[in-house]
């Protein structure tokens, strides 16, 4: 009982040091997929959208977690280390889809795109905008995912990709005019 | 609009982490950790082993075929007749 709180009572870098040595998935490993699971699920699941492939992936991101774990050098915060790997594996099974399931995909959803103005919910609107963030580039998806649904800040997504947060704020504006334009040709 | 689209993606349940989740994740790191033990073993730990013994077995033949044990030291000469 007294080793579970002590874990507790670490920040993730400690745990991250005490992780690193150990030889397996040990106390301070299992207390970092504990912390981190929640919030590596929902990255996975906000990017790959369906619960078969996130569930993949998370368990992706904390095997590399695993594997990598002597890699983490402290330059960052932890968490933002974790969130890039998630980030990072996401967009690789995304891009290692095969050409044909993406045809499809995208077949299906220009039908959807087509005709938005029949529908009025919020559930095809979302569904709508979903098709429409398909058609972006992968990273300028992820970046305004997680920026409206998972509310990270500029800051926090400068972190993860690894750009600046004026560079990221460009992207994230950008990707939001293309979207803008393309809903308006839709619904033209 | 296209605002209240945007806000709406956060509307959109996540469905919470599946229950065996960790026993998944725990046991993919140890299939994991078992590959990379046996890569390590068959890339580093058999080269290693293997030349270790190739030197032994080297002059196990060398001794065979020669009839002569290596002298190491270079005093055969020395030595007195």
């Amino acid at each position: 009982m007294d080793a579970v709180l002590d874990v507790l009572q670490h920040s993730d870098e400690a745990l991250a040091a005490e992780a690193a040595r150990e030889g397996s998935d040990g106390p301070a490993f299992v207390a970092l997929v504990e912390r981190f699971r929640q919030r590596v699920w929902r990255i996975c699941y906000r990017l790959l959208g369906n619960e078969h492939d996130a569930h993949d992936a998370a368990q992706e991101v904390f095997v590399r977690l695993f594997l990598h774990r002597a890699r983490f050098d402290g330059r960052s915060k932890y968490a933002t280390w974790v969130h890039a790997i998630a980030v990072r594996t996401c967009l690789g099974i995304r891009r290692g889809r095969g050409r044909r399931q993406r045809h499809e995909t995208t077949a299906g959803e220009r039908q959807l795109v087509e005709t938005p103005a029949v529908r009025g919910d919020s559930e095809h609107l979302s569904l709508d905008l979903m098709t429409l963030l398909e058609s972006l580039d992968e990273v300028d998806r992820a970046l305004l995912i997680l920026k409206y649904a998972e509310g990270y800040s500029y800051e926090e997504l400068a972190a993860i990709f690894d750009l600046s947060v004026s560079a990221c704020k460009m992207r994230v504006s950008r990707a939001r005019d293309k979207v803008q334009e393309r809903h308006g040709d839709a619904m033209k | 609009m296209i605002h209240d689209l945007f806000e709406r993606l956060a509307d959109n349940d996540v469905p919470p982490v599946p229950v065996d989740f960790d026993q998944h994740v725990h046991d993919r790191v140890n299939h994991s950790l078992l590959g990379v033990h046996m890569m390590e073993f068959v890339f580093q730990v058999v080269p290693y082993a293997f030349l270790h013994l190739l030197g032994g077995l080297i002059g196990l033949v060398g001794v065979t075929l020669s009839g002569e044990f290596p002298n190491d030291r270079g005093d055969r000469q020395e030595a007195p007749p």
